[in-house]
């Protein structure tokens, strides 16, 4: 029997530091998506925003409905951005999904980024995120590996621009797959496992 | 508009890292330098107005020496949309990029949009100076720099412009042009 491993490496990866914050993000192709999140709520998620888009490239807002279509599982743990603002910084967050650390959870529902500031890195990285898939109309899935202000996540998250009634993308969907447990670590814990 | 990701195309990965420095360590990393200098002048400026300097006291002909002025990028932030900011004066660090400067809606690179745009709004909101070491690696070519990006504003008091100041740490590979 052969046994095929594909090498799913990122095609881009950015590194920073602030202070004692630090992250890795890394973004792959779709390819990469199906293979390493085959079966994943974000496969599902993603099907779904494909069979909505139809013929077209992306799904119009009043056909995506992950409420009403979708298994709550899966559409209970998506959020999604208003991105109708101009300014990314002032795009906000809905349906946050809960975090064991209160404030990275549904607290963050109903803010701004620019209420969020704290966040650093974290949130100057987003607002580029945002920004390039509202304006590229493109799906982007990143691994996001980081420690800020003294909270350890690391996840996967797909993202999904929809379309308005005027074709132009004001909200985008995404979903987070834990790669292991949020946590607070204190400094010089948050490379050990 | 046509973003897709820089490293399209086989064997194209793009790694980059972008490391904020804490600001004690500049006088020593970049002494002698245009960000030196431009972290001197914003400071002092920072400090006489105890707020973002005004660009129309920042620019001033005086204020600068006239070969320092030549030596600054800056970046035109006022409008909503990062889209439509734009990149004046950009420097030719290398042969890195055919990007010349001009509005972010024509800046090539996926990468780099998402970065830069990022970092510009977050120095525009913040009115923060950032200093930052950026090494970027894609496919073959390869280059290191510092920046410096200081904000000013505009005499209703909404920062306006981000002027940047950069120093290239190693000279840009391009390993297929060899």
């Amino acid at each position: 029997m052969t046994l095929l491993l594909t090498d799913y490496r990122p095609v881009e990866v950015v590194r920073g530091t602030q202070g004692v914050d630090m992250q890795v993000r890394s973004a792959y192709t779709l390819d990469a998506f199906h293979g390493l999140e085959f079966g994943t709520d974000l496969q599902v998620m993603f099907d779904y925003w494909r069979e909505k888009s139809g013929a077209g490239p992306l799904p119009q807002g009043e056909n995506f409905n992950p409420n009403r279509d979708l298994p709550e599982h899966v559409a209970g743990r998506m959020s999604w951005i208003d991105a109708s603002a101009a300014d990314p910084m002032n795009f906000s967050v809905f349906n946050h999904i809960p975090s064991p650390v209160t404030q990275y959870g549904v607290a963050l529902s109903g803010k701004r980024l620019n209420q969020i500031m704290s966040l650093g890195i974290h949130i100057t990285a987003c607002a580029g995120e945002y920004f390039v898939c509202q304006h590229s109309k493109l799906p982007f899935y990143h691994e996001i590996e980081q420690v800020v202000g003294g909270i350890q996540r690391h996840y996967t998250r797909l993202m999904l621009p929809v379309l308005d009634s005027d074709g132009q993308v004001t909200k985008i969907y995404y979903s987070c797959r834990p790669k292991r447990e949020t946590r607070k670590v204190s400094i010089g814990q948050a490379g050990s496992s | 508009m046509s973003w897709n990701p820089i490293s399209q195309g086989p064997g194209a990965a793009a790694v980059q890292s972008r490391n904020e420095i804490p600001f004690p360590f500049l006088e020593k990393l970049d002494s002698q330098t245009s960000i030196h200098d431009l972290a001197v002048h914003w400071w002092g400026q920072y400090q006489s107005v105890n707020s973002v300097p005004f660009e129309s006291d920042f620019l001033k002909g005086a204020a600068l020496p006239s070969d320092l002025n030549s030596m600054f990028t800056w970046v035109n932030v006022q409008d909503e949309n990062p889209l439509n900011f734009s990149i004046e004066n950009h420097p030719q660090l290398s042969n890195f990029s055919t990007y010349a400067g001009g509005p972010i809606r024509n800046h090539p690179h996926l990468l780099n949009v998402s970065s830069i745009v990022g970092e510009y709004l977050f120095c525009k909101n913040t009115g923060k100076p950032s200093y930052l070491e950026i090494e970027q690696k894609i496919g073959d070519r390869h280059r290191k720099y510092r920046r410096l990006l200081v904000p000013v504003k505009n005499s209703q008091g909404v920062v306006n412009k981000l002027i940047y100041a950069v120093r290239l740490l190693s000279e840009p590979l391009d390993a297929s042009s060899n």
